[in-house]
């Protein structure tokens, strides 16, 4: 017969368990960040890629179309998402990110255009890693956080 | 409202509600469909039906069951909404239902700190 401490960690388990399906069927599983994150990447690996052809126009519109297409797929996967959240870590992590973005755009782009007067080869890639990194780590952090389950107190092998 | 009492009661001797946190179980929730239901509950604002049913591995009527019981004793609220002509039904915890959770969160948590006691003491 199984005693009572046990069969009240494993309930702890159940409820571990429970909690992680939550997260991992929620808006804080960490694939948004990541897929934000990379998008900004991908945004400002294009800007180097329109240098070649001597204007940022071609960069500019592959940005609308794209970003307006991933705030679709954010709207859309959302939605499809069986659990809603009562707070989502996800929307604060974007929320703080967004002061980082424009202080990383307004001195890397704008400040260097002014103080240096031109960018070297792969400047906004640069960039574009520098500002997708705290997302994706963010994200990573969270998908990761949704997959391993927190051993209860008083269980054999728990951290105390 | 009321927690239902635990039946649990061993021995000749009526045991006193402090004799051991065992007694303060919640017998309503005990059960791990109903641990599983709520434990779900408590970190969401809202639950999709299809979405319990597929993790607790249920079937509809099974499952309905269970949060009928739930919804019963004032723990859970049932939302049948028609999302785009199809019908989608949402499972949200009551501020009594997160109570009697966490209550019997905090009541395991003491079971697992409180040393085992030899039987018969």
């Amino acid at each position: 017969m199984q005693s009572l401490s046990r069969q009240a960690v494993e309930q702890l388990h159940v409820i571990e368990r429970a909690r992680l399906a939550t997260v991992r069927s929620s808006a804080d599983n960490g694939v948004i960040l990541m897929v934000w994150g990379l998008v900004f990447l991908l945004d400002m690996a294009a800007f180097d890629l329109s240098r070649v052809t001597g204007s940022p126009l071609a960069a500019v519109v592959f940005i609308c179309a794209f970003n307006s297409a991933v705030v679709v797929w954010r709207w859309w996967y959302a939605r499809r998402l069986p659990i809603r959240l009562r707070r989502v870590v996800t929307n604060r992590v974007i929320f703080l990110w967004s002061w980082f973005y424009v202080a990383l755009v307004g001195l890397g782009v704008g400040g260097w255009a002014i103080v240096i007067g031109h960018f070297p080869p792969l400047w906004f890639t640069l960039l574009g890693l520098i500002g997708a990194s705290p997302l994706v780590l963010s994200g990573v952090r969270l998908w990761r956080q949704a997959r391993i389950e927190t051993t209860p107190a008083g269980y054999p092998g728990a951290r105390e | 409202m009321t927690r239902p009492p635990h039946t649990d009661a061993p021995g000749t001797s009526a045991p006193t509600p402090a004799a051991h946190p065992r007694f303060q179980l919640n017998e309503a929730i005990h059960q791990p469909v109903r641990l599983s239901i709520l434990s779900s509950l408590a970190h969401a604002e809202k639950v999709d039906f299809g979405f319990l049913r597929d993790y607790l591995g249920l079937k509809d009527s099974n499952l309905s069951q269970h949060l009928t019981a739930l919804e019963a004793l004032g723990y859970i609220t049932i939302d049948k909404l028609f999302e785009k002509k199809r019908a989608r039904t949402w499972l949200a915890i009551t501020p009594a239902g997160r109570a009697a959770f966490e209550e019997y969160l905090a009541v395991l948590r003491q079971i697992v700190e409180q040393p085992e006691q030899p039987p018969g003491d």
